[in-house]
């Protein structure tokens, strides 16, 4: 204030027009940075979800793959029972149907089962006892059959008995 | 600070000068923006402030918040007094009501409180920066030669007229005069009427000293002057300044005898410059210096005739200067507005 009797008026930079231009801009700026944290925020959100979903698309083919192996082996356990139970079957049909050759009046003390042969042991009261019961119907199964017989005190045989299929036949 | 001169540069700057006259006001616009500056000038005819001056000045200010409205103090309660210190004051003016403000140093402008009071109460609507005296205007259009012996300088505008003698850079007198005796019409107050009336009967006071000067008076030729000076002197009972201002002129004046109905306003101004050279002369508070020169700002366009009154009747080395009101107070709007920041 050199020539002035009065000092001038502090000059305030930003009026009220001016204010409510920067609140409109400043609200604007607002909503449209809200709006793209928003969008960012779910855009993370969703990546992670895809991450997630493809972790689990991954590991569920993971276990698709373990459990058609473990359907794999099972089905082949399931064979092989089947083969097994088949066999089995067939062997104990097999065992029925030599005991039931077996006739009362000899007694068989041990029976060896091979694949394709079948030796017997036992005692039986005379030798035409053994060749018309016995070795008569193991004659018409197997394609070779040898009898050899040890006497005993009592005038009883003890009898060995060994017959074999041909693999030729089979 | 440094962002208020950021948004300075980015705002455009809006200066505008008020000067209230008798019958109109001028105002004065620069708006400047950068480099690019804008000058405009609009008169109202009428000494009121108008809803229109309002209005206009409003729509200037209205996109800045850079904006200065300056206004001339034309107050009748104004002066410079020589010193800058209130103590010495006193024996100059009785400044206890009034602002002042010291210049350079080396003297002291004041103006009556309630007249500046009453400019800011008028441009309450839209407020008031600067208000400026009209001698700073004046010392400022002479700046380069008030550092010279001692000369008179004036400064004419409307029916006002700012008078100071500087010797050396140095006040020697001031004052401040309206061409009415000190009546103005700016819509200030019946309170300066008042003050007018006791201004012109101090100078009456003055002016007997001369009555009394026989040898003046034996200077009349005829009874045809005498009964011319009667005329005047019935006059002054309506218009006291002019037959105060004839009185107190001595012989000299008889040569142009000018009728009040001739008195223009080249003529009244010459009355006041007249009167108060013999104030200055005749008083002893100021230290007379004889005064050869008298340096004339004209704002009035006025007519060759106030120089021819000056040169013939106080025998005064006349240089006039056509000055632009509105410029001058934009410019020194500018400068105090640099000064300020």
């Amino acid at each position: 204030m050199r020539y002035s009797f009065i000092a001038p008026r502090p000059k305030k930079i930003v009026t009220p027009e001016l204010k409510l231009v920067f609140f409109f801009f400043g609200m604007t700026l607002f909503i449209l940075f809200a709006t793209y944290g928003f969008l960012l925020y779910k855009s993370h959100r969703f990546s992670q979800e895809v991450i997630g979903m493809n972790q689990r698309i991954a590991d569920t083919n993971k276990s698709i793959v373990m459990m058609q192996k473990e359907i794999a082996m099972i089905k082949k356990s399931a064979a092989h029972f089947q083969k097994v139970a088949t066999s089995n079957t067939v062997l104990k049909d097999s065992i029925k149907n030599l005991f039931d050759l077996v006739p009362e009046r000899i007694t068989l003390s041990k029976a060896v089962l091979e694949k394709d042969a079948l030796i017997l042991y036992g005692i039986t009261p005379n030798k035409e006892v053994y060749e018309f019961l016995l070795q008569a119907p193991l004659r018409s199964i197997f394609h070779k059959t040898y009898s050899d017989f040890y006497p005993l005190e009592n005038g009883w045989y003890r009898f060995v008995s060994t017959n074999y299929l041909d693999e030729e036949a089979l | 600070m440094g962002l208020i001169r950021v948004f300075e540069r980015l705002y455009v700057k809006v200066y505008v000068v008020i000067v209230v006259l008798k019958e109109k006001v001028d105002v004065s616009m620069m708006t400047v923006h950068g480099d690019d500056s804008k000058v405009s000038r609009v008169e109202f005819e009428s000494s009121q402030i108008t809803t229109e001056l309002y209005e206009y000045v409003h729509e200037a200010i209205a996109e800045t918040p850079f904006y200065y409205i300056s206004v001339l103090n034309n107050g009748m309660h104004q002066g410079a007094i020589p010193t800058c210190h209130r103590q010495e004051a006193s024996q100059y003016a009785d400044i206890s009501l009034s602002k002042t403000l010291c210049i350079r140093g080396s003297y002291m402008l004041y103006s009556s409180k309630y007249e500046l009071d009453l400019i800011e109460a008028m441009f309450q609507q839209f407020g008031v920066d600067f208000i400026f005296s009209p001698f700073t205007l004046l010392e400022r259009l002479y700046s380069d030669k008030i550092a010279s012996k001692a000369q008179l300088y004036v400064l004419l505008y409307d029916e006002y007229s700012a008078m100071m003698i500087f010797q050396q850079n140095a006040l020697l007198f001031a004052s401040f005069e309206h061409v009415d005796g000190g009546v103005t019409d700016t819509a200030f107050d019946d309170k300066e009427e008042e003050a007018v009336v006791f201004d012109l009967d101090e100078e009456h006071d003055e002016d007997g000293i001369s009555i009394d000067d026989l040898d003046a008076l034996d200077d009349l030729c005829d009874l045809e002057d005498l009964d011319a000076i009667h005329e005047l002197d019935d006059f002054t009972d309506e218009t006291p300044d002019f037959s105060l201002s004839d009185d107190t002129q001595t012989d000299d004046m008889q040569v142009i005898e000018p009728s009040m109905e001739d008195f223009g306003m080249s003529y009244q101004h010459f009355l006041v410059i007249q009167r108060c050279l013999e104030r200055y002369y005749n008083s002893d508070t100021y230290r007379s210096e004889f005064i050869e020169n008298i340096y004339i700002a004209d704002a009035n366009d006025s007519s060759d005739d106030l120089k021819r009154y000056l040169e013939e009747e106080l025998f005064l080395n006349v240089v006039i200067r056509k000055v632009n009101m509105g410029d001058e107070l934009l410019a020194l709007s500018m400068e105090e507005v640099q000064h300020a920041l």
